[in-house]
C-alpha cells in the first residue's frame, strides 16, 4: 500500500486509514480507491479561490472531524424509514444508513422487473463490466475523487433495454450524526427504457451533524427516458455536496429535479452531456432557504453535438440570513448547430438579509442556435398581497400563499404522486416560518 | 352603516382628500363621480385599507367601529369588499383556490365553519352565473390571461361569493364595451339587497344607465362638492365637471 506523507490535505489520512481498515470488495474497487486518493491529493478540497467555488466555502466541513460508520444497522427503524419517505408507498426502496445499504430496510426490484439494483461491491467485481464503465476514466473533480477514495457502498441501477419501469426506484439516504458518507450511485438506462430514480436525503434527528458527498453517474441510452429527482431535507446540521453526471445518447430524454429544503451547507453540481443528436434534457431546481442556510446549485450542460435541446428552470425562495448561488453554464461548441438551450433562474427574497448570487454562463460558439436565459431577483408583489388581504386573508397567510404560488410549478413537475404530495406539504409547512422573518 | 367625516388623506406628502364627508345607509347605492385626479381611487383605497395613504384628519366609522384602525383583512372580515379598478393577476393560484381561501378566512374570523371544496364548488357555480363567467376561468390562475371584461366580471363574481355588507366598486366600468358593461351591471343589480350598501366610483355617467343609484355625489378636488339624486348625473352629462359650481368650503381649499 502506498502511503501519502506530509500533506495537509484534509481527509487524506482518513482515506488511508479507511483503505487499511476496510479492504476493498474487489481488486478493481481497490484500484478505484487508490486512484481516487491520489487524484484527491493532487486536487485538494475546493476553495473560494476557484471560480467555481467563489461563493461556497467547505471550511465548515473540513474543520469537523468525521467518523465513518461500519454499516447501516441500527441507525433507523423501519417505521422511521417509512415516515421519512412520506409513507411506505415506494415499491422499490433502498435505504442507505450512514452511507451503507441497509438490506433489512430495503426492497430490491425482483427479477423480471426490468431493472436490477446491485450492491456496488458486486457490480464492481468485474473491472470491464457495465458498472465499471460508468466510472470516469480520469476523475477530474476533487469531490468525485474524494468519493472514490472512500468507495465502499452504493448501488448500480441497471435498467434493461426497452423496459418500462413504472415504479420509481427510491434511494433513501439517512445521515448519521457526526458521520460522513460517500455513496456512489451508478445508473445505466438501456436503449428505449423508461424509469424514475429518486434520491431522498434525510436526517435521523433535526440537529444531526453530517457530511454527505454523493456522486451519481448516469448513462441514458439511445431513445431512453430517465428521470432523477433529488430531495434534500436534512436537518440544520447537515452538509451535503452532490454531483449528478449524465451522459445522454441519441434521442434520449433526461429530466433532473433537485428540491432543497434542508441542510446547513448544500452544494449541487449537475453536469449533463448531450452526446447524441436529438437528445433533450430538462433540469428543474427549487431551493427554499432560511436561517443561516447556504445552498449552491451549479449546472453545466454541454451540447456536444447538433440538434439537442436543454431546458433549465431553477427557482429559489430565500429567507432569514440565508444565501443562495445559481450558476448555470451552457456550452455550445462550434459544430453543435440547431441547438436549443433555455435557462431560467428566478429568486424571491423574503428578507433584507438574504442573498442570492445568480449567474448565467452561456458559452456559444455555434451560429445557428437558439439560446436564451433569464434571471430575476425580486420580492413578493405587494399589490398581490393587498389584493388577498382585501379579500379577508391575513397578511401572513397572503405572503405564504404567494410564496407557494411562486414555487408551485416546480412541485407540480414531480410525477410520483406520494412524493409530490409529501413535498407539497413540506413546502406549505415551511412557509409560516418565513412569515416571521418579514418586516 | 358608513360615515365618512372630514376625511383628509395624503400620498407621499401630497394631500389628495381634503375634507370628504359621506353618509351611507344599508340598502343604499351611492355613485361617486369625478374627473381624473379628483381623489376617487384614493377614497376606495383608503376605505379598503391599502397601505401608503396617510390620514391627516377626519374619521371613518363603519358599523360603529373606527374603520381606519382596522387592517385590510379585518375590514374584509367585517364585510367590506373592494372591486378593484385593476384586478391583480396572480400566477400559481387558481381562481377557485383564491376565492375559497378568502371565503374561509372570512368565515373563520367570524367563528363560522369553513366551507369544504365540494360545497364551495356548488356555491361558486351558482354565483358564476350571475355574471356569466366562463366556468373554464375558475381553474385558471387568478386573472391571468383574462380579458378586461372577464377581470371585471371576476370581481363581481368574488363579491357574489363573499357577500359583503358594503361594496366599494372602483371604476368597474372602465375599459368595458357596452355588452360587457351590461353583464357586469346585471350582476351588481342582482346583488342589491336591503342589508347591503354599495359605493360606486366612476368617471362616466354611462354606468348609471345600468345601475341606478339612490344618490349621486360629485367628487372634485378631494371633496364632495355636490350631492343629489340620479338626476344630478344627467346634469353632469350635459354640463361636464366644469359646469359644477364648487360650493365655497368652510376653510381654505
Amino acid at each position: 500500500m502506498t502511503t501519502v506523507t506530509t500533506t495537509n490535505v484534509p481527509f487524506l489520512a482518513e482515506a488511508e486509514q479507511f483503505a487499511a481498515a476496510r479492504p476493498a470488495p474487489s481488486p478493481f474497487a481497490a484500484e478505484v480507491r487508490e486512484a481516487g486518493r491520489r487524484r484527491f491529493a493532487d486536487l485538494g478540497v475546493p476553495t473560494p479561490r476557484q471560480e467555481d467555488w467563489k461563493y461556497t466555502s467547505l471550511l465548515p466541513v473540513t474543520r469537523e472531524t468525521w467518523t465513518l460508520r461500519d454499516g447501516g444497522a441500527g441507525l433507523i427503524s423501519a417505521a422511521e424509514a417509512d415516515r421519512l419517505s412520506f409513507g411506505a408507498w415506494a415499491k422499490y426502496r433502498i435505504v442507505f444508513a450512514g452511507g451503507w445499504v441497509e438490506p433489512s430496510l430495503s426492497t430490491f426490484p425482483p427479477a423480471g422487473a426490468g431493472v436490477r439494483v446491485m450492491p456496488l461491491a458486486e457490480a464492481l467485481a468485474d473491472a470491464s463490466g457495465p458498472a465499471a464503465r460508468l466510472l470516469q476514466e480520469a476523475e477530474e473533480n476533487a469531490l468525485g475523487a474524494l468519493n472514490e477514495a472512500f468507495l465502499q457502498d452504493g448501488v448500480f441501477i441497471d435498467i434493461a433495454a426497452d423496459a418500462d419501469v413504472a415504479e420509481p426506484i427510491v434511494l433513501l439516504h439517512v445521515g448519521a450524526d457526526r458521520a460522513m458518507a460517500h455513496p456512489r450511485i451508478l445508473v445505466s438506462a438501456g436503449r428505449g427504457s423508461r424509469a424514475t430514480i429518486v434520491e431522498h436525503f434525510v436526517s435521523t434527528a433535526p440537529g444531526a451533524v453530517t457530511f454527505t458527498n454523493a456522486v451519481t453517474d448516469v448513462r441514458v441510452g439511445e431513445n431512453a427516458a430517465l428521470t432523477h429527482v433529488r430531495i434534500q431535507r436534512e436537518g440544520a446540521g447537515a452538509h451535503q455536496v452532490s454531483q449528478l453526471r449524465v451522459h445522454q445518447e441519441r434521442d434520449s430524454r433526461f429530466r433532473g429535479g433537485v428540491y432543497t429544503l434542508g441542510g446547513r451547507l448544500v452544494r449541487n453540481d449537475a453536469m449533463i452531456r448531450l452526446a447524441g443528436e436529438g437528445a433533450e434534457c430538462w433540469l428543474d431546481g427549487l431551493y427554499l432557504t432560511a436561517g443561516e442556510q447556504h445552498v449552491d446549485n451549479h449546472t453545466t450542460v454541454v451540447h456536444a453535438v447538433p440538434n439537442c435541446q436543454s431546458h433549465e428552470l431553477y427557482k429559489g425562495v430565500l429567507a432569514g440570513k440565508s444565501t443562495g448561488v445559481f450558476n448555470g453554464r451552457v456550452l455550445v461548441p462550434q459544430d453543435a448547430q440547431k441547438t436549443n438551450a433555455e435557462q431560467e433562474n428566478h429568486n424571491l427574497l423574503l428578507s433584507r438579509d438574504a442573498t442570492i448570487n445568480a449567474k448565467p454562463q452561456l458559452e456559444i460558439y455555434a451560429d445557428d442556435v437558439k439560446c436564451s436565459h433569464g434571471t430575476t431577483v425580486g420580492q413578493l408583489d405587494e399589490t398581490a398581497v393587498f389584493y388577498l388581504r382585501s379579500r379577508g386573508v391575513s397578511e401572513a397567510a397572503a405572503r405564504g400563499l404567494l410564496t407557494y404560488a411562486f414555487a408551485v410549478d416546480l412541485i407540480e413537475r414531480i410525477e410520483a404522486e406520494p412524493l409530490r404530495a409529501g413535498l407539497e406539504e413540506l413546502v406549505r409547512g415551511w412557509l409560516p416560518s418565513t412569515g416571521e422573518s418579514q418586516t | 352603516m358608513l360615515s365618512i367625516r372630514n376625511l383628509h388623506a395624503s400620498v407621499d406628502g401630497k394631500e389628495i382628500l381634503k375634507g370628504l364627508d359621506l353618509e351611507v345607509k344599508a340598502g343604499e347605492v351611492h355613485a361617486i363621480m369625478g374627473p381624473n385626479g379628483a381623489g376617487k381611487s384614493t377614497l376606495s383605497n383608503v376605505l379598503a385599507g391599502r397601505e401608503g395613504y396617510e390620514i391627516t384628519a377626519g374619521e371613518v366609522i363603519y358599523d360603529g367601529k373606527d374603520l381606519l384602525a382596522m387592517p385590510a383583512e379585518e375590514r374584509a372580515q367585517a364585510g367590506i369588499f373592494l372591486a378593484f379598478q385593476y384586478p391583480v393577476e396572480i400566477a400559481g393560484i387558481t381562481n377557485m383556490y383564491f376565492l375559497r381561501t378568502a371565503l374561509n378566512s372570512i368565515r373563520k374570523a367570524r367563528g363560522q365553519e369553513e366551507v369544504d371544496a365540494v360545497d364551495f364548488l356548488d356555491l361558486a357555480k351558482e354565483r358564476m352565473q350571475l355574471v356569466e363567467l366562463d366556468p373554464a376561468l375558475a381553474n385558471r390562475f387568478v386573472n391571468q390571461g383574462f380579458s378586461g371584461g372577464e377581470k371585471k366580471r371576476n370581481e363581481i363574481f368574488q363579491m357574489a361569493v363573499l357577500e359583503p355588507r358594503l361594496a366599494v366598486l372602483d371604476e368597474i366600468d372602465s375599459g368595458l364595451d357596452i355588452d360587457a358593461l351590461k353583464v357586469v351591471a346585471q350582476g351588481v343589480n342582482a346583488l342589491r339587497a336591503p342589508n347591503r350598501a354599495m359605493v360606486m366610483i366612476t368617471h362616466y355617467q354611462r354606468l348609471l344607465d345600468y345601475i341606478q343609484p339612490d344618490f349621486v355625489h360629485v367628487l372634485m378636488g378631494g371633496r364632495i362638492v355636490e350631492s343629489g339624486g340620479k338626476e344630478l348625473a344627467l346634469e353632469l352629462e350635459k354640463k361636464g365637471y366644469q359646469g359644477i359650481e364648487i360650493a365655497p368650503p368652510g376653510e381654505t381649499r
